[in-house]
């Protein structure tokens, strides 16, 4: 299992870490990293913007794609992040988390009515 | 001859109404001063701190209070957190646990305030969203500040009186603290030795100022509150004097009254259906982000 430094910046091309497609290009790599069995480290150095839209499309969605416990030990601790950049990320992770919960849930709730339905029809 | 009190809603009308009340006891020489409680079809319980700290001003002025026609939810509510104890009524269970019960703390009741608001803000209690533990530790020191005003600035001698409530339909949780005080405006009058009116002496104190003197930080205690509650996208409304000051989200509002009431009143209102999670800024470490 290898470890890989993915710089934010680098990937996105400039240090406005704003637009959920910039995200996109991040999340691709981190997925393609951890598809291969590897730890992401993410750097955030040289970013000079940074919002939430960005980072749920970056990390926020990998809580719908893979298992909490496989994230825990996929995603080792950012790196050059500063304290702002760190809340921000934290709240997105937890957000994410209580989302995918709910979909779970949500998703369960409805199959459930549309079983329903379906032995009524 | 009774005055009567109409539904009372947290918000400028809210106390508009329990100023009209007041205007009626300061107008009549009734020994005993009859409430007609009748057209209260809500008292939206946290309430119950301005409106205790009222009666307890007229009562400690010799006159006596009696509530007539008081019945349905606003009864119920004031049975269950202990408002109509002063009216010699046991306090009803709160099997719901919505309650934050109504109080009257003295000068010398720091502590009693202190276990109050720890068995009241509890984790995830009363809808409370979730907060880190070092957070909920500065939240409650953070009301024990807002005691701590009440008493030291307001240069009361008659109490502070708190309650609160969870609506767990509207999502929301609301604490009341009010004292019968000086009032903000006197308070910063002294201090800065010029004149503003209420709203402008309640903004002043709400941007962090302090009238304190001595080596303590002072302001309002409430710099933590009032950046959790704009993140959570909750309410802060302060009375005081004539002025009504509410700030929700990035909107801030300020009224006259057209009479003040005796004291001050600081209303936290927290948005309960908010999923998020909190934390003090420094309280991060890289190493906590993905646990």
């Amino acid at each position: 299992m290898a470890d890989h430094i993915i710089r934010i910046t680098d990937v996105v091309g400039n240090s406005l870490c704003i637009a959920s497609d910039d995200g996109e290009k991040v999340h691709a790599k981190i997925v393609g990293v951890i598809k291969r069995g590897d730890k992401v480290q993410l750097s955030f150095a040289g970013i000079q913007d940074l919002t939430s839209a960005f980072l749920n499309s970056a990390i926020g969605q990998l809580y719908g794609e893979f298992d909490e416990q496989q994230l825990k030990a996929s995603l080792l601790p950012p790196i050059e992040a500063s304290p702002d950049d760190l809340v921000l990320l934290k709240r997105v992770v937890e957000r994410a988390k209580e989302y995918f919960k709910d979909r779970k849930r949500f998703d369960n709730a409805e199959r459930e009515i549309l079983g329903d339905d379906n032995n009524q029809g | 001859m009774s005055i009567q009190l109409r539904t009372v809603r947290t918000g400028f009308e809210g106390f508009e109404r329990i100023l009209a009340l007041e205007a009626g006891f300061e107008s009549s020489n009734d020994a005993c001063h009859e409430i007609d409680m009748a057209p209260v079809k809500w008292l939206d319980a946290n309430m119950c701190a301005p409106l205790g700290a009222i009666f307890h001003r007229q009562i400690k002025g010799g006159r006596r209070i009696r509530l007539l026609g008081y019945a349905g939810d606003p009864r119920k509510i004031a049975l269950k957190n202990g408002f109509l104890q002063q009216f010699g009524r046991d306090v009803v269970k709160d099997s719901n646990k919505t309650t934050i019960q109504y109080h009257q703390f003295q000068r010398q009741d720091r502590d009693a305030f202190e276990t109050y608001i720890t068995t009241h803000f509890r984790p995830r209690s009363r809808g409370l969203p979730k907060m880190s533990d070092l957070l909920l530790r500065k939240f409650r020191a953070s009301l024990f500040e807002l005691y701590g005003n009440a008493i030291e600035h307001s240069e009361t001698k008659l109490g502070v009186f708190a309650c609160g409530q969870f609506y767990p339909r509207a999502h929301r949780l609301d604490f009341s603290i009010a004292d019968l005080g000086v009032g903000m405006r006197e308070k910063v009058r002294k201090h800065l030795g010029r004149e503003l009116d209420a709203p402008e002496a309640i903004a002043w104190a709400m941007e962090g100022n302090t009238t304190r003197t001595g080596g303590r930080p002072g302001g309002l205690g409430l710099r933590l509150i009032r950046e959790f509650i704009k993140l959570n996208g909750g309410r802060i409304i302060v009375v005081s004097n004539d002025g009504y000051w509410e700030s929700v989200k990035d909107t801030l509002q300020s009224k006259l009254f057209n009479r003040p009431f005796p004291g001050t009143v600081v209303t936290i209102e927290i948005n309960t259906a908010d999923k998020a999670s909190y934390f003090l800024k420094n309280e991060i470490s890289p190493d906590d982000v993905f646990k």
